[in-house]
């Protein structure tokens, strides 16, 4: 098991190298400028060519990369353009922001979600299952911004209870909770019901049926324990678009989270805090995705085995 | 509205309790709060260059002179000044009994510091460029400053009022002498003195007790709150979370005005919206086409269905609040006659162009109308919206005008100085092609070229007036760009909420913000 992980952590770093280069090819082939919108709107061209200079823009391409990787590894993620702030400070402190509200709204949609998958997988084609499925489908197809200004104006703005945007008691986000996790929840209510679906056709099941299990150990022990192995990967996927994908929420309610922040990098091309951004967002996902994979040993030892 | 009035009635008891228990005249604590559409880039308006920055700045800094809610020049730190016939050296005259609000004394010697830190181009400040002109600066007297130009600049009164150039306490430029501190340390002579900025969060003031202007300011604290989303600014409002929100919508104004708690301001602005038109393509080189373009487009309904008919149309190639404005005879909206112009120069089946614009809410409705009135003259219009850095990179980043990829592009200009050379020099002169300047219609007619620098080299109205006359007439007629018009600012306040305000130039107004108590009505 630990050797596993070793390995898979390993497996990290070319990954990490990979998409280090994607994302430096990226960043640099973006149309515009960022010396002349450092400089500012009405700057003449030797300003221009001075920030150029004080960035480090006029050097070559592989320089400036070999750089950035050389600074990156020794923490030091460069100074954004935008504030002159440290970007490690700047994303140090959207951070939390992000992950307290991807928590929050994970909690709740991935109970939620299980939940309204199981009742609706075993009320098979009834009403319930009609009902929890159609729900599903419209928070699937609903834009969450538009939910979030729903929330907004017919929530916060009557009743006071909760903030219509950013964060100043601990309620405050209960509301940009909901919105994030809508879709996350109706994702689940569906993947969940298919998984439980799948599983009750197994032989095991059939067997444990066979041999005269009470019906709730069968249910949970055996179909509910099974089915949770898919779920569990999509639920990893999830959260890790939680985590770098609440950008359209984070603007609705001022936020200052991490998608707020790339919003405003991406507006001023503050292309240290985009790189460094993206960086994060990748090892981030890849985390989660071993994490998820250490998990599977817990629930289905035969993973455990290589 | 049962929920808000009974808000409302609570204030007023707690009101009332606090006068009861402090006694008659004494004033209730009241906090200013406010949404704006970004967070700031900084506190140091010397390396600033965002009109939300310099806004919020206000609060700490002040300038010499600086611009009334007409774009009238006013002074400020200074009390007047004096100018040389070829305007190469002014004397001003510094306001007495000033203090920044660490203690240090504000005079000439103060003065002198910040405006070298200004012209030193060495510096590396964003805004080093725009007071290239000056060569050195003189102390006369504890109160009177004298400073030399290079050359004659008869904007210069004008570029002082600009909001860059503000007076920074000389002990916190010795203290924080990092520009990283300094932006973070904002200490100046202004009703305010910055407590903290919370990135993303907020950016919060108190009062400065010590402040020169009896009576000001009226409330004890402001906080600024970062609300990018135009919607979310309004249910900040009408939930009472802030106060006032800038800048309001246009499309939104409606909301607002069904909240009886709430009002809509809108005030002149000098920020000119055109579209660019290409004069190197061409077609587009023809002024019979260009003045074709100018026929096409209604005005009257470009105001009226982006900007709530709030504001003015073009009726010069530059904002009637600008000094040395001249009404030209209109484009009136006519599509024969531009069908007709376009056929005499040999489009008798109209032509086919594209425009850049902006991916907003309010250039992509612009967009549509436009390319609706364009369709009607035989104009077939390509609209490519994209995001505003992509833009500016690919405008500016061209080495040779001719390879320049677009016909039209549709955007603003406005001229931070509120003087007439800055509202045409950067859009109407040879010297001002992209990417020197603003010039991206490449432009060029060099009688246009003599009178806007002629009247640079005098201080004299009489004479800087006949010139600009000259080129205001010599652009309206060739056409360079589309004439559209200037927009209100629009701000929403809460009712009893007074002098908060935008100013021509788009900053914002506050420090003579008061609540009004006794307006609140039920």
């Amino acid at each position: 098991m630990l050797s596993y992980a070793l390995r898979r952590l390993l497996g990290i770093i070319p990954v990490l190298i990979v998409v280090s280069l994607l994302v430096f090819a990226f960043v640099k082939l973006m149309p515009g400028d960022p010396a002349r919108i450092y400089a500012g709107p009405d700057a003449s061209l030797e300003a221009v060519d001075a920030a150029r200079h004080q960035l480090g823009l006029d050097q070559p391409l592989t320089i400036q990369y070999l750089q950035w990787v050389g600074n990156f590894l020794t923490g030091d993620l460069g100074i954004a353009y935008r504030n002159r702030q440290p970007v490690a400070d700047a994303i140090g402190e959207s951070f939390f922001p992000t992950l307290w509200l991807s928590l929050a709204a994970f909690a709740w949609s991935s109970v939620a979600g299980i939940a309204i998958g199981v009742f609706a997988a075993r009320r098979r084609g009834r009403w319930q299952d009609y009902t929890a499925m159609s729900i599903a489908v419209c928070g699937i197809s609903m834009p969450s911004f538009w939910l979030g200004l729903l929330l907004i104006q017919y929530v916060a703005v009557p009743f006071g209870l909760f903030a219509t945007s950013g964060y100043a008691k601990p309620l405050d986000i209960v509301l940009p909770a909901i919105t994030l996790g809508s879709t996350v929840a109706a994702v689940m209510a569906r993947y969940t019901r298919s998984a439980y679906l799948e599983a009750t056709h197994e032989d095991y099941v059939r067997t444990a049926r066979a041999k005269g299990l009470t019906n709730r150990m069968v249910v949970w022990k055996h179909t509910f324990r099974n089915a949770l192995i898919p779920v569990l990967t999509m639920l990893g996927l999830q959260f890790g678009f939680l985590l770098s994908g609440s950008i359209v929420i984070e603007s609705v309610f001022s936020w200052p989270g991490l998608g707020w922040l790339l919003i405003e990098s991406i507006k001023t091309q503050d292309q240290p805090v985009i790189q460094a951004l993206v960086m994060l967002f990748v090892t981030m996902f890849l985390v989660i995705n071993l994490v998820v994979d250490l998990l599977y040993g817990f629930i289905d030892p035969s993973a455990r085995r290589d | 509205m049962m929920i808000p009035s009974k808000k409302v009635q609570r204030c007023l008891l707690a009101v009332l309790f606090t006068t009861l228990a402090t006694g008659a005249h004494s004033a209730a604590a009241h906090e200013l709060r406010l949404a704006m559409q970004s967070d700031i880039t900084g506190l140091d308006p010397h390396d600033t260059t965002d009109n939300l920055s310099y806004s919020v700045q206000s609060a700490v800094y002040e300038r010499l002179f600086q611009f009334d809610r007409q774009m009238k020049l006013v002074p400020a730190l200074a009390t007047g000044y004096r100018a040389n016939d070829n305007a190469t050296e002014f004397v001003i005259d510094l306001r007495d009994n000033v203090r920044f609000s660490d203690g240090a004394p504000f005079n000439a010697a103060a003065a002198k510091t910040n405006l070298d830190r200004l012209a030193d181009q060495g510096m590396g400040l964003k805004r080093n460029n725009m007071f290239s002109m000056i060569d050195h600066t003189e102390i006369i007297n504890e109160h009177r400053i004298k400073i030399v130009l290079k050359q004659p600049f008869g904007a210069m009164i004008n570029t002082l009022a600009h909001p860059s150039a503000v007076m920074i306490s000389p002990q916190a430029l010795k203290k924080y002498s990092n520009e990283n501190d300094l932006r973070v340390h904002p200490v100046g002579t202004g009703p305010f003195i910055f407590t903290g900025w919370a990135s993303g969060r907020s950016v919060s003031f108190v009062k400065n007790p010590n402040y020169w202007e009896k009576g000001w300011p009226r409330v004890d604290k402001v906080t600024f709150y970062p609300t990018p989303e135009s919607a979310t600014r309004v249910a900040r409002l009408r939930a009472g979370e802030v106060d006032a929100v800038m800048p309001l919508d246009a499309q939104l104004t409606k909301a607002i005005g069904r909240d009886t708690h709430l009002k809509v301001v809108h005030d002149a602005s000098v920020l000119q919206h055109y579209i660019v038109i290409n004069n190197l393509k061409p077609a587009l080189k023809d002024v019979r086409v260009r003045r074709a373009l100018n026929y096409a487009m209604d005005r009257n309904i470009w105001l009226r269905a982006v900007h709530g008919n709030m504001g003015t149309v073009a009726s010069a190639p530059m904002a009637n609040a600008i000094p040395f404005y001249q009404a030209q005879a209109p484009y009136a909206h006519d599509p024969h006659k531009a069908r007709e112009l376009l056929k005499e120069a040999g489009y008798p089946d109209g032509l086919s162009l594209n425009m850049w614009i902006a991916n907003d809410t309010s250039s992509i409705l612009a967009s549509q109308l436009i390319k609706q009135q364009l369709a009607a003259a035989g104009v077939r219009l390509q609209v490519v919206p994209m995001d505003s850095a992509t833009r500016t990179g690919m405008i500016y980043n061209v080495s040779d005008p001719n390879a320049a990829r677009y016909d039209l592009v549709l955007r603003g200009w406005s001229p931070s100085t509120g003087d007439a050379d800055w509202a045409l020099r950067p859009l109407f002169t040879t010297g001002a092609w992209v990417p020197k300047l603003d010039n991206e219609s490449y432009y060029s007619n060099p009688q246009v070229d003599d009178a806007i620098q002629g009247a640079l080299g005098s201080a004299d109205a009489d004479k800087r007036g006949a010139q600009y006359a000259r080129a205001q007439q010599l652009i309206w007629k060739d056409a360079p760009v589309i004439f559209l018009g200037n927009p209100d600012n629009l701000t929403a306040l809460s009712r009893n909420l007074d002098g908060v305000y935008m100013l021509p130039d788009t900053t914002f107004a506050f420090n003579h913000a008061h609540f009004v108590s006794d307006n609140v009505q039920q």
